[in-house]
């Protein structure tokens, strides 16, 4: 199987997916990203980015529990698998090689 | 929970996303909203909710269904095209009528865009237009404003308010222009000229091409051109540091041109070709020795950022008695108050603001209608044609067809219907553009590279074909397989009550427009052929000499008066210096003698000679008129019945031999004549008080015979009287008629517009009954066979269609009458609006519409019975 590729967003939102760990759902992964990134992702590219991990099978989803909050909606919880960590980590490994190359970038 | 997030997005949502990720998403918005609600209020909340929702309706999002993880969307979009161009082939005489009317709608709305985008861009080019403001008072008589103040009120305004940062002050002028170049001699009469304060050109963004923008209007006798005018005088050469003489007019002399200015724009209220220096102005003999007060200027102000109008207003009165302190009694009356210079094109008469507008959103609802007749019509044959496309849906679904899916395929095929009509309507509003350019006297261009045309296409393609889309892929998707399949989906009453509904409001648009064109046709027509009350036919007005008056200037008038006599087809010759048509010669505060001064009310002075009188045929009801032979005579004035009324001079008996003060003057009355109409009937009759001269400036000359002759030979006359000068002449008829310019363009574009709106409304009128009398062929055959006439079959028929064009006509009447009512307002003078001219064009419509049923509804009425009985 050649390799897959995965798009800054796509990256991005499941390194959150796997950060945030039980409470990983819309709101809460463009939040944790805006906290952490000062970065804006509106909730619908959030949620497309999601469907299309979902789709390459990095994450998977399951309906949580609803809560008063959401005016008694259920949250769309996603969880990062097992070849959704190991695609992170061989990217990861990818660009520290590749870095490890450059002639001392200062 | 009570601030809640627009429902209808959610309920759009809905409808759009795959069940199964719908809930997830609601609830993640909602929370979001909530969030906003708290840091940024609830409008704030909303707004962002509506974008934030929108930006769901996403390919990825709304093409996902049941199992996330395969989206067929992309796959199935080949087939949804090619569904979508066989629909439009196989029902050719549909798609062009979908097509036409939607290219027509949309082309109309783009040229009533330019129209009222050009209409509402006025003025607003000026880079400090919002502080900008024009002074308007009203003196002597409470509440009736005047754009015209003195000279003085712009210095005094600068000194009493911090608020002001500068002012200008601007009057208007014409004379004739003479200047030697190469060697040649030219003549040009110049009626657009205008004195301005050096600070104009400041607060003004008028720019200036050649030359020094802040030394331009400092020297005394410096003279601002436009390019045109540059072009015409010196050609290619350079006319800054030329020499050009003014003749006549207030400050006749030689001026230099300092510099040349761009062409007035054609949205900007000015009209001028030249600007002179205002102190040139105030330096003349008239304007030092103060002798009267000159209520002749324009006030422009512009004021600091942070100024308060409202603080601003408060102060008023008190400037208004310290500098008028000295008309006792008067400065009640007297009030000032600041015009936006944005409003200024809006409001053509100030004491009726904002008629201007009312055109711009009359225009506006025009669009809206012919664009909403197309859309309905697009639903309609769309919905009508529900029962074929019903077993197309039935069969899709029962093999696996999702709604969302139908649904998708209606609206790429509404968005294919809408593509098509946008770019056509593109093309046809250029093929059209020269008509509203020849009606409205513009030179407006569309440009569609400009990023705003392509922005205004693109939101009507997709309001297109989510408004005319949506409605029907609902409908049509919604029919249920067993349903279809067993052959249940026939008349449903409730459906087709809404196409009633929606024909009877395209019916109703139709009917508003058509009443609005008659109402004002008949208006124009009855101010253009009502009696002015006095002659002026076959009157033409040759413009005076304007070179310096000469000591011998009225003898060399009179003699040329008395030339023009001898020739035989001249009836009779009169001088005036105030023409029928124009502007009074003086305003002014009047009373009766031994009234108090606060009864002062304004008056019109006009100027005219004692033939005057006779050649207009102004009728003499009581006293007399000049003798010319009479000296004494010559300092009395001549009222009209409008003055015997406003200056409280009792009847017109009475007020013979009765005294008026006038601001600069008392004048005994001998005479007083019939009201008539001086200016246009757009304005109410006015209190006029007439001065005689020996003889004055512009000349009347009334004309017998062929008038082609008689203009060359007066022409040649003048030029050997005044060889200085040039001969300009026009029929004051015509004159007249161009003052109903501007309403007949507005009657013209609504006519157009109109026709265009009711002609798509036939076609979807006859589209649709194409359709439901093809459907009801076989019910028709079956009461044929049982014995029905044809007759009873057509009326049959025919009032199916009729009857919702009739109730909408009923119900929307009222308004048309109201509309109507409204728009006549503003004229003093108006026809007698009565029933007829509602009834009438609901008549005229209702005929219309019969006559485009009619052919279908024959047709199937004589159709042979076998051959639609067998068809099945």
């Amino acid at each position: 199987m050649a390799k897959e590729y995965l798009g800054e967003l796509e990256e991005l939102i499941l390194t959150i997916v796997g950060i945030l760990g039980d409470d990983a759902y819309g709101n809460a992964i463009v939040k944790e990203i805006e906290q952490q990134l000062s970065r804006v992702v509106s909730l619908a590219s959030a949620h497309v980015t999601l469907y299309r991990l979902q789709d390459k099978g990095y994450v998977k989803s399951l309906v949580g529990g609803a809560t008063n909050k959401r005016g008694g909606r259920s949250k769309r919880i996603f969880k990062i698998t097992s070849s959704g960590v190991a695609v992170l980590r061989s990217m990861k490994e990818d660009r520290m090689r590749l870095w490890s190359l450059t002639p001392q970038l200062k | 929970m009570k601030d809640t997030p627009p429902g209808w997005i959610l309920w759009l949502l809905k409808r759009l996303c795959p069940d199964e990720l719908y809930e997830m998403i609601e609830g993640d918005l909602i929370e979001e909203f909530d969030e906003n609600v708290a840091s940024h209020g609830l409008a704030g909340a909303r707004r962002r909710f509506a974008w934030s929702a929108l930006k769901f309706i996403h390919p990825q999002i709304i093409g996902r269904h049941r199992s996330v993880g395969h989206s067929n969307f992309h796959n199935m979009f080949p087939h949804f095209l090619t569904f979508t161009i066989r629909q439009i082939s196989r029902n050719k005489v549909l798609s062009l009528i979908n097509i036409v009317g939607l290219s027509t709608g949309v082309a109309v709305c783009l040229l009533i865009g330019k129209y009222v985008t050009f209409e509402s861009s006025y003025d607003k080019f000026h880079e400090r237009g919002q502080n900008i403001y024009r002074v308007i008072s009203s003196f002597y008589t409470e509440g009736v404003k005047d754009e015209y103040d003195g000279y003085d009120v712009g210095p005094a305004l600068a000194a009493s308010f911090p608020e002001i940062n500068t002012y200008t002050r601007v009057h208007g002028n014409g004379c004739l222009v003479t200047f030697t170049e190469k060697g040649k001699e030219f003549k040009y009469r110049e009626p657009s000229m205008l004195y301005v304060d050096t600070s104009f050109l400041k607060i003004f963004s008028f720019k200036i091409r050649q030359g020094d923008t802040r030394s331009a209007l400092h020297n005394g006798n410096s003279i601002i051109v436009t390019e045109s005018i540059a072009k015409k005088y010196f050609g290619d050469s350079d006319a800054v540091g030329k020499v050009i003489q003014l003749n006549g007019g207030w400050t006749p002399g030689l001026f230099s041109i300092s510099a040349v200015i761009q062409d007035k724009p054609e949205n900007s209220h000015f009209n001028f070709e030249f600007l002179l220096p205002m102190q040139t102005l105030l330096q003349t003999d008239f304007y030092r020795n103060q002798h009267q007060r000159w209520d002749n200027f324009h006030t422009y102000v512009e004021f600091w950022d942070d100024a308060s109008m409202d603080e601003l207003t408060k102060k008023i009165p008190r400037f208004v008695s310290t500098y008028r302190g000295d008309d006792k009694g008067m400065d009640e009356r007297a009030s000032l108050e600041f015009q936006k210079l944005f409003d200024i094109h809006y409001s053509p008469d100030l004491n009726n603001p904002g008629t201007g507008l009312l055109t711009i959103y009359l225009f506006g609802t025009i669009a809206m209608f012919v664009l909403a007749i197309a859309w309905i019509n697009y639903i309609n044959l769309a919905t009508a044609r529900a029962i074929e496309r019903a077993r197309e849906v039935g069969v899709k679904k029962a093999i696996g067809a999702t709604k969302r899916q139908l649904i998708i395929q209606f609206i790429v095929e509404s968005g294919l219907t809408n593509l098509v009509s946008v770019l056509f309507a593109a093309g046809l509003a250029v093929l059209l553009l020269p008509i509203l350019n020849t009606i409205t006297g513009r030179t407006f261009r569309l440009d569609y590279s400009e990023p705003a045309w392509l922005a205004v296409l693109g939101v009507l393609f997709l309001a297109g074909t989510l408004i005319a889309g949506l409605y029907p892929a609902f409908v049509l998707s919604s029919f249920k397989t067993t349903e279809v399949m067993k052959g249940k989906i026939q008349n449903q009453n409730r459906k087709w009550s809404m196409r009633n509904g929606m024909v009877g409001f395209q019916f109703a648009c139709s009917l508003l427009l058509l009443v609005a064109t008659s109402v004002i046709y008949h208006q124009v027509n009855f101010m253009q052929n009502q009696d002015k009350e006095f002659n002026t036919k076959q009157t033409i007005i040759v413009k005076g000499p304007e070179l310096e008056e000469a000591k011998d200037g009225a003898e060399r008038m009179l003699s040329f008066r008395n030339e023009l006599l001898q020739y035989p087809f001249v009836a009779k010759v009169a001088t005036s210096f105030s023409v029928p048509g124009y502007e009074a010669s003086l305003n002014t505060g009047v009373r009766k003698f031994g009234q108090p001064v606060n009864e002062t009310r304004i008056g019109n002075v006009y100027y005219i000679d004692p033939y005057f009188m006779d050649l207009y045929d102004i009728r003499l009801l009581s006293g007399k008129t000049w003798d010319p032979q009479s000296r004494g005579d010559l300092e009395s004035v001549v009222i009209n019945e409008e003055a015997v009324q406003v200056f409280q001079l009792r009847d017109n008996e009475s007020a013979i031999d009765e005294t008026l003060i006038l601001s600069f003057d008392t004048a005994r009355i001998i005479g007083v004549v019939k009201n008539h109409h001086w200016n246009s009937m757009k304005r109410p009759y006015s209190p006029m008080i007439f001065y005689a001269e020996k003889v004055s400036w512009n000349i009347s000359i009334q004309l017998k015979g062929n008038s082609h002759d008689a203009l060359e030979a007066i022409g040649k006359k003048y030029q050997t009287d005044f060889p200085d000068d040039t001969f300009s002449y026009y029929f004051l008829d015509d004159y007249y008629r161009a003052q109903y310019h501007e309403e007949e363009v507005f009657g013209q574009l609504f006519t157009s517009f109109s026709a265009l709106a009711i002609v798509i409304g036939c076609m979807g009128l006859w589209g649709l009954a194409t359709f439901t009398t093809l459907r009801r062929k076989k019910e028709i055959s079956i009461r044929k066979t049982l014995g029905a006439s044809e007759y009873s079959v057509i009326t049959l028929l025919a009032r199916q269609f009729l009857r919702p064009l009739l109730v909408s006509g009923i119900i929307v009447l009222p308004l048309a009458w109201i509309v109507g009512q409204n728009w006549l307002e503003k004229f003093p003078y108006r026809f007698s609006f009565s029933i007829d001219i509602l009834l009438l064009p609901l008549v005229l419509l209702l005929l219309i519409a019969l006559m485009t049923v009619s052919y279908q509804t024959l047709k199937v009425a004589h159709s042979s019975l076998v051959d639609s009985l067998k068809g099945e």
